[in-house]
């Protein structure tokens, strides 16, 4: 029947209530497909790195090593990267490699080296490296340290030569000292049984601010040495195995690691959390006090560590918000344009474009942009045009942005 | 029952079959030829398989250096060798007899399976046997000895530089109660020169990557010592362009060799003055205040005069130096001019950071250790010991201990033995009884000293001056095992052969080595699985040890185990980093202070699936060491007069016969040929060249070394070796004498032509290579050449130049004095 009617008079079967309906669902879809196009997409969370120091290997053959000192060591034509350390998400790191690139392509040329193209995964370790060295920390300074081991309380309870508690442990007289996490870690391990000594003999409980932790171990190594000592050295930390740890060993009971997740305690992004290992380790055991009150009370065993877990933890710690936030494709679009990429890009044809490039993560845009410097940089210096010199914010839009062109699969 | 019968190889053969084996390669094919035998096991996987490519690094054990190879596979068969250059002894370089490692592994004479004599000894008829056989053959002979508390009578020499295998063989003998272990010559360390200022045992390093200015006595460290492929690496940086004012090389020696033609100058010296010149150098030194007074003073016993406990004056090394040794009397004596002994003074004392360093011509003579001293002192004089472009000394490794032998009291008693050979001769100051005093004891005794010998890839009838009295020993000897890959000249003489794996199909570690800046350990590991019926030597030890003396003593299931264990004891240690491409000495320098180890590895598991796929582990530290590890004397300071050699002197005299203790003394010394005494003994002094010949019948002296393409003869299995042998100056596949074209024409010798060479001892025939780049009056031979009894590419080729060299020592430690022996040459004439 209604096949009929259809039939019939097609054009006069109005509907208005199925044309709302049709409309609103066209204009979703439409709405869905624009608006989840522009949501920008990063790593997936659980992609950080295992083993950054694998990155040093990418350092040496790529010849980073040859301009740029790592404290010291290393070339002198660069900063040295050991001392003028930079810190921020991976996008500040990609923002300097690629600033600094037109100087290194003159220098290159001078030197005639070929330039050390990159895959992504090499860019990835190199990057990752380069993020961790403020992670591993600074040596020690034995003066400092013996000044703030005579300064805490430490030698309420503990000795060092005739100095101290006499019946206390010799701290001059153990065996394994030179990783200064080694000491934080056992430092750490005994918190409670410190906790309830120092209550009992009513003894302010030290705090370690920076790198505190360091120097006091380098004093007791320095107090050590001629000794048959069994140098007890540490792994740094792997952040994957720390972001296992961080869930087993409950700190994100209370520590929330998501915004819209409830926090007991401090959210992850809202700690400083960009510092040395033992500095970390320092604020760790500063706020030792306030979780053992909490964890007694709720009847939570209290964590210890063992191996290299510490160092784990602390490594995702520092990693946390390596990737930072995602970008913003409206404000790359304009980036797009007043860097002068749309030039020589294409914009128009987005296959034409994006068809012979893969950006998947950041990476693969920054590796792009890299190993195409010495054909650029030709072309700006014949075309006059300045190097487009791009801020880690605006690093982060433009990827957003050229990656809202790429069709989905 | 087989008889060994060879078919031996002349060049134009050579050639020949190169040609065609190339071309074989060429075309896909391996062929099995006279010069490869590869068997037909392996040739029938190579036709059947994919061509499927690997690499895989080892360890090289061609000669001591120790370097790291890769080496690539074809199915799992090897096929090509280069330099690892992760390895931090030769950073990717090897020498040519690495390259031709293959030529080793699937060498045609190589034995094949376990032989037994048949006839008589020397004759050199052998019967194939199983392993079976053979260990219950060694068992046999083994166990009523030990049971009967006999164990003295079992002796080992042992030429194995694997130091794993060192401690395995000396732990060996130790759990079986004998004294009687033996070294091959080859594993004397160069360390008496320390020994007597610093009482420590060390081999000082070089630093001369860093130097600025290296004084070099003799040393031809680019061709000889302990790895000759490390030392071209630093003389390449000290080459390197990038550095802002290049190193001065100056090379003083009889002859120019290999280092002296890379040297900015050389210096030709008479051979055995050495430490005359350099004290030459240091009474420049003094006069013109170019020493270093702070280091003297506060760390130094014995420069300045001094009173003993006893109130008795001594003059003191500085007095010593002005009195004996103006420029006018060293010239005298070494030859060099006085001009020049003031100018190599001036620039020593002035360009920092510079080094004194001395081994080989200064080093192989009756007189080395003294020459070696005086040369050492130099570094001490300007400070440098310690100090950046300096002396210092190989860091330890990690620790490891074989487990501690509970011995009865049967077996300590065996244990306590004098060690045979002790009583034979001049008793050595530092060195240990030779082998040669050990056949000349066992020869001129008729007691049955020793019942069963085990030589382990040891060749001291082609080394040793002293041939005679070693083969007559071993015919002497009722059991005399060898374990090694060929029938050379000590295999012919032994009852059984024992063949051993080649380094390229057994597990095993390399290193640590003295005379590096670092510490390391270098993994080999088989490459391919053994093409034939051998074993590991470690394994016969082991074998052995647990059926003669209990499975308890012996805690491993192979060799291989043992080797694991070792492994372990780098991991547990947390020291140092397994090789890589990251793992740099300024990275892990880096690490460590800030108390990590580089990160690669969680588990020994790990650690070690690593270590073997990189082939090494290393520790690139700060190589300082405190004053009192490096100052082990009785004043506890660096000692211009040796209060060691002081004490050493005194209780070796006790044994001397005599009947006042001054007696005894001046009887020592004359045996052993020094003629200082009184203070002049203590003190770093120059001593005359000792050599039997007379000047008046003998009047020219003999001087020698070794070539990177054969080394101390084991280079003379492979036929590429022997092509190249002389390469530097176009001899192939025979001997030649190096002669100064006045000396040649004296003598009426004519290039190319050949000539007798004779000394008291015996003579030699070779071609003479007249060469301007040595000192008249010298002749300088290679040695490694003239095996009588070496597989087809060895046997025959050349002359051996140990025939002719007396059977003399260094006075104080026993190092064999191969330089000095007086000799006369002549014309061969034709038809004669």
């Amino acid at each position: 029947m209604n096949n009929q009617i259809n039939n019939k008079n097609p054009s006069c079967q109005i509907n208005i209530p199925r044309i709302i309906g049709s409309t609103l669902v066209i204009a979703l879809t439409i709405g869905y497909f624009v608006y989840g196009t522009m949501i920008p997409k990063t790593w997936p969370q659980d992609d950080i790195p295992s083993n950054p120091m694998i990155g040093r290997i990418v350092f040496e053959e790529k010849g980073c090593i040859d301009c740029h000192a790592i404290d010291g060591f290393g070339g002198d034509l660069g900063p040295d990267l050991g001392r003028d350390k930079f810190f921020g998400s991976f996008f500040d790191l990609a923002s300097r490699l690629w600033n600094h690139a037109p100087k290194m392509a003159i220098q290159t040329d001078y030197l005639e080296k070929d330039w050390p193209t990159l895959s992504s995964g090499e860019l990835d370790q190199l990057i990752s490296y380069l993020f961790y060295l403020r992670y591993l920390g600074e040596p020690g300074n034995v003066s400092k340290g013996r000044s703030l081991l005579e300064t805490k309380t430490c030698l309420k309870c503990h000795r060092i030569g005739d100095k101290g508690k006499p019946q206390g442990i010799a701290l001059d007289q153990l065996k394994e000292y030179a990783s200064p996490l080694y000491i934080a870690q056992v430092i750490w391990n005994h918190g409670p049984d410190m906790q309830k000594s120092m209550e009992e003999l009513g003894i302010e409980r030290p705090m370690f601010e920076d790198e505190d932790i360091t120097h006091i171990s380098a004093y007791l190594r320095a107090l050590t040495r001629g000794q048959p000592t069994k140098s007890h050295y540490m792994s740094p930390g792997n952040p994957k195995s720390g972001s296992k740890l961080f869930v087993l060993k409950g700190c994100s009971y209370c520590h929330a690691i998501e915004d819209d997740q409830p926090s007991t305690g401090a959210r992850l992004n809202e700690m400083n959390l960009h510092r040395s290992v033992t500095a970390i380790a320092g604020t760790m055991w500063n706020h030792g006090k306030v979780m053992w009150d909490v964890m007694e009370e709720e009847g939570i065993d209290w964590p210890t560590f063992k191996g290299s877990e510490m160092a784990d933890l602390i490594a995702y710690l520092y990693f946390f918000d390596y990737q930072g936030s995602p970008g913003d494709t409206r404000k790359g679009k304009r980036v797009f344009k007043a860097k002068s990429c749309a030039k020589c890009h294409a914009v128009g044809e987005k296959l034409a474009f994006t068809g012979s490039i893969y950006l998947a993560t950041p990476t693969d845009l920054v590796k792009t942009m890299w190993n195409h410097v010495p054909y650029m940089h030709e072309l700006v210096i014949t075309k006059n045009i300045k190097w487009p010199e791009l801020s880690p914010d605006e690093l982060r839009d433009l990827y957003a942005y050229l990656l809202y062109l790429i069709p989905e699969d | 029952m087989k008889k060994n019968k060879i078919h031996y190889i002349t060049r134009r053969n050579f050639l020949k079959l190169a040609g065609l084996t190339a071309g074989g390669a060429t075309a896909g094919h391996f062929l099995f030829s006279d010069l490869m035998a590869v068997p037909q096991k392996v040739l029938e996987k190579a036709t059947r398989s994919i061509g499927k490519e690997t690499w895989v690094n080892t360890v090289c054990g061609q000669c001591p250096g120790g370097c790291g190879i890769s080496v690539r596979r074809i199915d799992g068969i090897p096929v090509y060798i280069k330099g690892n250059p992760m390895f931090p002894v030769n950073r990717g370089g090897v020498c040519p007899m690495a390259h031709t490692s293959m030529e080793v592994l699937f060498n045609p004479d190589r034995v094949k399976n376990p032989l037994k004599r048949l006839g008589t000894k020397g004759r050199g008829d052998w019967e194939d046997v199983s392993w079976e056989q053979a260990l219950n053959s060694l068992s046999e002979k083994l166990q009523p000895l030990i049971s009967k508390g006999e164990g003295y009578k079992i002796a080992m020499i042992n030429g194995d530089n694997s130091p794993l295998m060192r401690a395995l063989s000396q732990y060996w003998m130790k759990g079986i109660g004998s004294p009687n272990y033996f070294e091959d010559e080859n594993l004397l360390e160069n360390s008496t020169a320390v020994q007597l200022s610093q009482g420590i045992k060390d081999t000082p390093v070089y630093d001369l990557a860093n130097s600025k200015y290296i004084l070099n006595f003799g040393s031809n460290f680019l061709e000889e010592g302990l790895s000759p492929v490390y030392y071209q690496q630093l003389y390449s940086h000290l080459r390197t362009p990038r550095r802002e004012k290049k190193a001065v090389l100056v090379q003083i020696d009889s002859q120019i060799n290999l280092t002296g033609s890379n040297a900015d100058r050389w210096i030709p010296i008479h051979p055995g003055t050495h430490g005359a010149l350099s004290l030459g150098i240091a009474y420049i030194l003094i006069v013109n205040e170019l020493y270093d007074k702070d280091f003297i003073q506060k760390n130094t016993f014995g420069f300045s005069p001094f009173k003993d406990k006893n109130n008795r004056e001594h003059m003191g090394f500085e007095s010593f130096v002005k009195s004996n040794y103006y420029p006018e009397k060293v010239a005298e004596i070494t030859g060099v001019p006085t001009e020049m002994i003031i100018l190599l003074g001036k620039e020593f004392g002035t360009h920092k950071p510079a080094v004194a360093i001395s081994d080989d011509a200064s080093r192989y003579t009756t007189n080395g250790s003294f020459s070696q001293w005086a040369v050492y002192c130099l570094n001490a004089m300007i400070g440098n010991i310690q100090k950046k472009g300096g002396i210092y000394f190989t860091p330890p490794t990690p620790e490891f201990h074989l487990p501690e032998l509970s011995l009865d009291k049967q077996t300590q008693k065996s244990l306590s033995h004098p060690k045979v050979g002790s009583e034979i001769g001049v008793p050595s100051i530092f060195g240990d009884v030779t082998i040669d005093q050990f056949a000349e004891a066992i020869i001129s005794i008729d007691d049955d000293l020793i019942d069963t010998l085990i030589i382990v890839d040891s060749n001291p009838i082609f080394n040793s001056r002293n041939k005679e009295a070693i083969r007559q020993a071993l015919h002497k000897i009722k059991n005399v095992i060898y374990l090694g890959m060929f029938v050379d000249e000590t295999a012919k003489h032994c009852d059984y052969i024992f063949p051993v794996h080649s380094y390229l199909e057994k597990m095993d570690i390399s290193g640590p080595k003295s005379g590096l800046i670092f510490s390391h350990i270098g993994l080999q590991r088989p490459v391919i699985s053994p093409i034939f019926d051998t074993k590991q030597a470690g394994d016969i030890l082991i074998e052995s040890g647990k059926s003669a003396i209990g499975s308890q003593h012996f805690p491993w299931k192979s060799y291989k185990d043992l080797v694991r264990k070792r492994l372990e004891s780098l991991y547990k240690s947390g020291e140092g980093a397994v090789i890589s491409k990251s793992s740099d000495p300024e990275w892990i320098e880096y690490l460590k202070v800030r108390g990590w180890k580089v990160q690669q590895y969680e588990t020994f598991k790990s650690f070690q699936k690593l270590l073997v796929k990189n082939g090494g582990w290393w520790n690139p530290i700060d190589p300082t060491r405190l004053k009192k590890e490096i100052f082990q004397t009785k004043t506890g300071k660096f000692e211009f007069y040796s209060t060691t050699l002081e004490k050493a002197l005194g209780e070796k005299a006790i044994n001397v016969e005599g009947s006042t203790s001054q007696e005894k003394h001046n009887r020592l010394l004359s045996s052993l040929h020094i003629s200082a005494r009184g203070d002049d003994l203590l003190l770093p002094h120059h001593e005359i060249l000792y050599s039997f010949g007379r000047p008046e019948e003998f009047p020219l002296l003999l001087t020698v070394s070794q070539l990177l393409t054969n080394r101390d003869g084991k280079g003379a299995s492979q036929p590429s070796m022997m092509e190249m042998v002389g390469i530097q100056i176009g001899k192939h596949w025979k001997s030649w004498i190096e002669i100064n074209p006045d000396t040649a024409r004296e003598y009426g010798l004519r290039d190319n032509k050949l000539a007798w060479v004779e000394s008291s001892n015996g003579r030699i025939q070779a071609e003479v290579r007249i060469f301007p780049g040595i000192r008249p009056g010298i002749i300088h031979m290679a040695l490694g050449m003239g095996h009588t009894s070496y597989g087809r590419f060895g046997t025959g080729i050349g002359a051996n130049v140990t025939d002719l060299i007396e059977n003399n020592y260094d006075s104080l430690s026993n190092t064999p004095a191969l330089n000095g022996t007086r000799v006369k040459v002549s014309r061969v004439l034709t038809g004669v």
